[in-house]
């Protein structure tokens, strides 16, 4: 279930950011490796409100710098897979 | 002890008749040109600018009057409110509103540059018809921020501080009109542009919020002209590519295209106190004074 879930999340992060799955490991930080827009970051946030049906505070948005991060909070907040 | 100080230059400002306390702006900027604040630095940007158009005292001239020019205008920050009293047809020209108004989508951005008097465009764009709200930076001194907005307040500017929280920026863009200021130099970015014909680190967040959103982006700018004040919009347009990363880069790029032209037509108007291509190797800016 978490792989599953591992791989959509790291399938809309790529497709998000329009990054390659090659430069994009689980602790790629976003802004400093990758030079995302936090503009981006919160488009980020939006896609996967709306593919998880979940809610995202903006103040944890500054947790979440990489994949790992990501994965972490949807665990703790029992999101599952589609 | 700052505030003290810029407290007390406030309240003596708001004594004075508006003409008088320009021109001690413009006197600021004669003095902060003597004692060479930043001297170095506006003369390299400007060298580099214009390259072999002008003479050594033609862009001494040039920088001269950006002095004295943002010397004003620190000044009419002032004193904004009262000046903002005035009807807006006694002294300030609006072109492009139209262009607004008949866009396709109810979402639009209004990007601008360090150019003019940024602080009128504050005032001005929301009173253009539209509900524009305009995103203006955070000082790192707190205090002079929020002094900063009650004193935009005042004049009847909306503004949003951004800050490092850009959700309302990103969620207001969606359904409004945002204006913010495009020109900056941001530590990292992917986007490189051509700019005066140097390759130049661009902010993408404006392209982003344009692109990302499905909304049109404006090129505004708040100028000086003949002793009144023009705002001019324009439509940012550009050849949509196949992916988001190029239509970043084209959209900002055509954004720089419609500043470099309005630079070159008013340089003395342009902030070129700031080490704009500090990040070029082939640009050292400890050299400018030591070349003329």
């Amino acid at each position: 279930m978490n792989e599953r879930l591992y791989q959509q999340v790291r399938a809309l992060v790529c497709e998000t950011l329009e990054t390659g799955t090659e430069e994009l490991n689980d602790s790629t930080h976003f802004v400093d490796d990758l030079g995302i827009d936090s503009i981006l970051i919160i488009e980020l946030k939006t896609q996967f409100e709306e593919k998880y049906s979940i809610k995202i505070a903006k103040e944890a948005l500054k947790d979440l710098n990489c994949l790992s991060d990501i994965m972490n909070y949807l665990l703790i907040h029992k999101v599952q897979a589609i | 002890m700052e505030q003290v100080l810029f407290k007390s230059i406030y309240y003596v400002c708001r004594l004075l008749p508006s003409r008088a306390v320009l021109r001690v702006g413009k006197t600021i900027g004669t003095l902060a040109w003597w004692l060479k604040v930043r001297r170095r630095t506006v003369l390299k940007n400007l060298m580099i600018a214009f390259k072999d158009q002008h003479t050594k005292s033609e862009l001494d001239a040039i920088a001269l009057r950006c002095y004295h020019h943002f010397g004003t205008e620190m000044m009419r920050v002032l004193i904004l409110d009262k000046e903002t009293r005035k009807p807006m047809a006694d002294w300030i020209d609006v072109e492009g509103v139209d262009l607004l108004q008949n866009r396709d989508q109810k979402g639009g951005i209004l990007v601008g540059g360090h150019i003019g008097c940024w602080e009128i465009a504050n005032f001005v764009l929301p009173k253009l018809g539209e509900k524009v709200t305009v995103f203006t930076g955070t000082h790192a001194n707190k205090k002079a921020d929020k002094w900063l907005n009650e004193i935009r307040a005042k004049a009847g500017a909306i503004t949003s501080g951004g800050g490092d929280d850009r959700t309302e920026l990103y969620n207001t863009a969606k359904s409004g009109l945002v204006a913010l200021v495009g020109d900056q130099s941001p530590p990292k970015s992917p986007v490189v542009i051509d700019f005066f014909g140097r390759p130049t680190d661009a902010a993408q967040g404006t392209a982003l919020l344009s692109l990302l959103n499905k909304v049109d982006c404006f090129y505004f700018s708040c100028l000086k002209k003949e002793g009144r004040i023009k705002v001019r919009i324009r439509k940012v347009d550009f050849e949509m590519a196949e992916t988001r990363k190029e239509n970043i880069n084209r959209l900002t790029q055509a954004f720089f295209n419609i500043l470099e032209k309005e630079i070159i037509e008013n340089p003395e108007q342009y902030f070129w106190m700031h080490k704009r291509w500090k990040k070029d190797p082939d640009v050292d800016y400890r050299d400018a004074d030591i070349l003329f």
